[in-house]
Order: structure tokens, then C-alpha cells, then sequence
């Protein structure tokens, strides 16, 4: 069972087990069934998702674990009426996304474009004239933030987790249509946001 | 279109996400505008950016302290259950006493207060059977037996013992009653008989007894 584990965390993907289903299916058939070992390997395989996900759209790592938490926990409370037959990734991904559309709500709608601002402020302050790795992604990062909601989700589910523009449209309940415009905005957006900054540093 | 126009086109077109149609026509124009060209150059570079956030590491120690917190929240919301449980039982418990105590203290009421309480329309329900009843329906011994001091008492002093009916008379609802009418006032005269035993007298006590016949009510007098 601890090498299935570490083929969970490592790949991904949990290898067939002949006539019975996956060593994955099993665990989350044992997870929802009320089991806490089954339930904790299911949080250890997808926490990284849902943390990261949280992150990118709250932009925020204390939101973002509480959000991560309050998805989990969704989980365990509706296992009930979670049917096993279907993937469970999915489902994850959407709750992460209404989890934090409930979060982004309570806190104020300004307060991310302020945060925005300020980001972009530090970032134009560069000394050494070059942008390191780190530095790369906390411009992205703020430039995720100057997007709305809905751009977010789109850009973070399909350009960061890799998604299909479907599979993204199905987690986000909107159309394939809908969703490539709103890929396609918060491209552009983005690509404006680090013009600005090269703009301001040159 | 405009050049704006095909940024948009250009946005979708860098991941593969633009239609055959659409980016052949796309690249027609990037053929043409060099702004455009350079364009979907640096959005291309901007992509890899963004790309490269899905290789940033989590933190392990944020990832552990996440996992701790629902383990945590799990066994937090398994307790309203077992605190419920709890309550259930304590209730079910209360409910099982309340019902002992009730069935415990609950005495039935005697045919004697049937009688008391008999209405109009229960006379009007038994009046058809009540003339035959009066002298045949006494088919059991125990019937019999009670009744027997009463025709005793009707031989002895028939002028007395048959009155007129009163104006609001007594009368059993079936002969069962009447006979457990007449054991319980040899047993109890003075108790649940209150309002057909007179009160006692010094000197002599009658009992009343009722038949069936509303017209027909018998008094037993004793010394």
C-alpha cells in the first residue's frame, strides 16, 4: 500500500488493479464511505491542486489555505452524495473555485486592485537591471490580479493546471465560447501588465 | 479587423486554442503586421511565464499544516454527532419514563361512572333493547347473583322500591355495567356510588339501584 501511495503522489496516477477497479478508485470508494485513513490519502494526493489553485486565484497563502481547508472539508460532508463513478478532480476544482469566489466576496472587491498596484510598485524596482525566477513568477502573480474573477479561474484552470478549454468550461459552468474569451482577455491583460513594468524599468 | 481585434486572436492562437479558420486568417495578417508579429512574440514569452507557475513547488509545510486543519475540522464536526447521539438517547429515555409514569398512575374508570355519565343519547341508543333487557338480558350467573337482593328487595316492599323515573335517570349502558353496578355498591356504598347511594342515615340506609328501563328504578332500604 505505501508504494501504490507514493505512485499517487509521484504520477498522479494510481496503477490498475486487476478486476477491482484503481488502488485510486478504492481509496476514494473507502473515503467517502467514512473511512479517515482513505479520506487523509485523498488529501495528501490532491492538496496540491487545490492549494495552489486557491492560491492563484485569492492570491492570498492564508485565504488560500482556508479556502483549501473548506473544500476538503466540503468534501468529507457531502460524500454522501458524491457518486464515486465520477472523477474526482473536477468536482475538487470547482469547489476551490466557488469556495473562493464566497471568499473573494466577503473581502472587498477594491482591495485586490489596491493589492495589484502595490505589487507592481515593488516589482518595477529591480537593481541588479535582471529578473530572476522568483521575481518572474510574483509579477505573474500580480498580474493575475489585476483580472476579474471569472478571467482568473479561466486563466489559472487552463494555462496553470493544464486543463482542456472543455474541462475548464464544465468546471466553471459556462460554455467552451465563454470560456476562450475569457482566456483570451486575460492573455492580453497579462501581456500588457509586464509591458507596463518592462516599460517602467527600461 | 484591427490589430486589436487580432490580439485577441493571436491570444488564443499561442496555446493552439483558435479554430483552423480562424488562425489561417490570423496568420495571413502576421504576415503582414510587424506589430502584430511582434506581439504574439512576446505574449508567447509572457505564456511561458505564466506556464511556469504549475513547476513552482507548494510549500510542504503549508500543504501539512492544510491537511492537519481538515483532520481536525473532520473530528470537530464528528463530535456535534456523538453529542446528539447523546441527547437522543437522554430523550428517548425521558420519553420511556414519562410513558411508565403515565400507564403507572393511570386508574381506569369504573362502569359506575359510565353510568354517571351516560347521556341522552346513549339512552336513545339503548332504549329499544332496554324493556327486554330489564328482566332477560340478566343471562349470566354473576347477573343474576347481583341483582338477586334487588328482586329480594322488590318482593319485600314493592311500593317502595319501584318510584317514578326521575327526571334526570340512571341507567347502565349495557348489562355488564349494571351488574358490576350493583357488586360495587355492596362493596362500596359510601364510595364511587356517591350519587345513587343516599346519603347514610342514622337510622337507615337506602341504596338505589338502576335497570336498564329508565322508568324503573329501584331503592333497597337497609337498617
Amino acid at each position: 500500500m505505501e508504494s501504490d501511495e507514493l505512485a499517487l503522489r509521484m504520477t498522479g496516477s494510481a496503477p490498475e488493479v486487476e478486476g477491482s477497479g484503481s488502488v485510486e478508485e478504492q481509496i476514494l470508494k473507502r473515503a467517502l464511505a467514512g473511512d479517515r485513513v482513505a479520506f487523509d490519502r485523498i488529501i495528501l494526493r490532491y492538496e496540491r491542486q487545490v492549494l495552489m489553485t486557491a492560491w492563484r486565484l485569492l492570491g492570498r497563502r492564508e485565504e488560500a489555505q482556508d479556502a483549501a481547508q473548506e473544500v476538503f472539508l466540503r468534501l468529507y460532508r457531502y460524500r454522501h452524495h458524491f457518486d464515486e463513478r465520477r472523477p474526482l478532480l473536477p468536482w475538487l476544482y470547482r469547489m476551490t473555485v466557488n469556495v473562493c469566489h464566497d471568499l473573494h466576496r466577503k473581502r472587498r472587491q477594491d482591495d485586490a486592485l489596491a493589492a495589484g498596484e502595490v505589487d507592481q510598485a515593488k516589482l518595477a524596482y529591480d537593481p541588479a537591471g535582471e529578473i530572476t525566477r522568483s521575481e518572474q513568477r510574483r509579477i505573474i502573480q500580480a498580474a493575475l490580479k489585476t483580472l476579474t474573477e471569472k478571467e482568473r479561474a479561466a486563466i489559472v484552470l487552463r494555462d496553470i493546471e493544464g486543463l482542456a478549454t472543455k474541462d475548464v468550461a464544465g468546471i466553471l459552468g459556462s460554455s467552451e465560447t465563454t470560456v476562450r474569451s475569457q482566456i483570451s482577455t486575460a492573455r492580453v491583460k497579462i501581456r500588457k501588465f509586464v509591458d507596463t513594468l518592462e516599460r517602467k524599468r527600461s | 479587423m484591427s490589430c486589436l481585434d487580432f490580439e485577441k486572436l493571436i491570444a488564443l492562437d499561442v496555446e493552439g486554442d483558435l479554430p483552423e479558420r480562424k488562425a489561417a486568417k490570423l496568420g495571413q495578417h502576421l504576415k503582414a503586421c510587424r506589430n502584430c508579429q511582434a506581439f504574439a512574440e512576446r505574449l508567447q514569452a509572457s505564456q511561458a511565464l505564466v506556464k511556469s507557475l504549475a513547476q513552482e513547488p507548494a510549500d510542504e509545510a503549508m500543504l501539512e499544516e492544510v491537511r492537519q486543519r481538515v483532520l481536525r475540522g473532520i473530528a470537530a464536526e464528528s463530535e456535534p454527532h456523538r453529542f446528539q447521539a447523546w441527547r437522543f438517547a437522554l430523550g428517548a429515555v425521558l420519553v420511556a419514563t414519562v410513558i411508565f409514569a403515565a400507564v403507572t398512575l393511570w386508574r381506569p374508570r369504573g362502569p359506575l361512572h359510565v353510568a354517571r355519565a351516560s347521556r341522552p343519547q346513549s339512552r336513545e341508543r339503548l332504549a329499544p333493547t332496554a324493556p327486554r333487557r330489564g328482566q332477560d338480558a340478566l343471562a349470566t350467573a354473576g347477573e343474576a347473583a347481583a341483582l338477586r337482593p334487588v328482586r329480594e328487595t322488590s318482593k319485600q316492599a314493592p311500593t317502595q322500591a319501584v318510584r317514578p323515573a326521575p327526571t334526570a335517570p340512571e341507567y347502565s349502558r349495557t348489562g355488564t355495567d349494571r351488574a358490576s353496578l350493583v357488586f360495587r355498591s355492596r362493596k362500596q356504598p359510601r364510595g364511587s356510588l356517591t350519587a345513587s347511594v343516599k346519603p347514610p342515615q342514622p337510622a337507615q340506609l337506602t341504596v338505589k339501584l338502576v335497570t336498564d328501563d329508565p322508568n324503573v328504578v329501584i331503592y333497597w332500604l337497609l337498617d
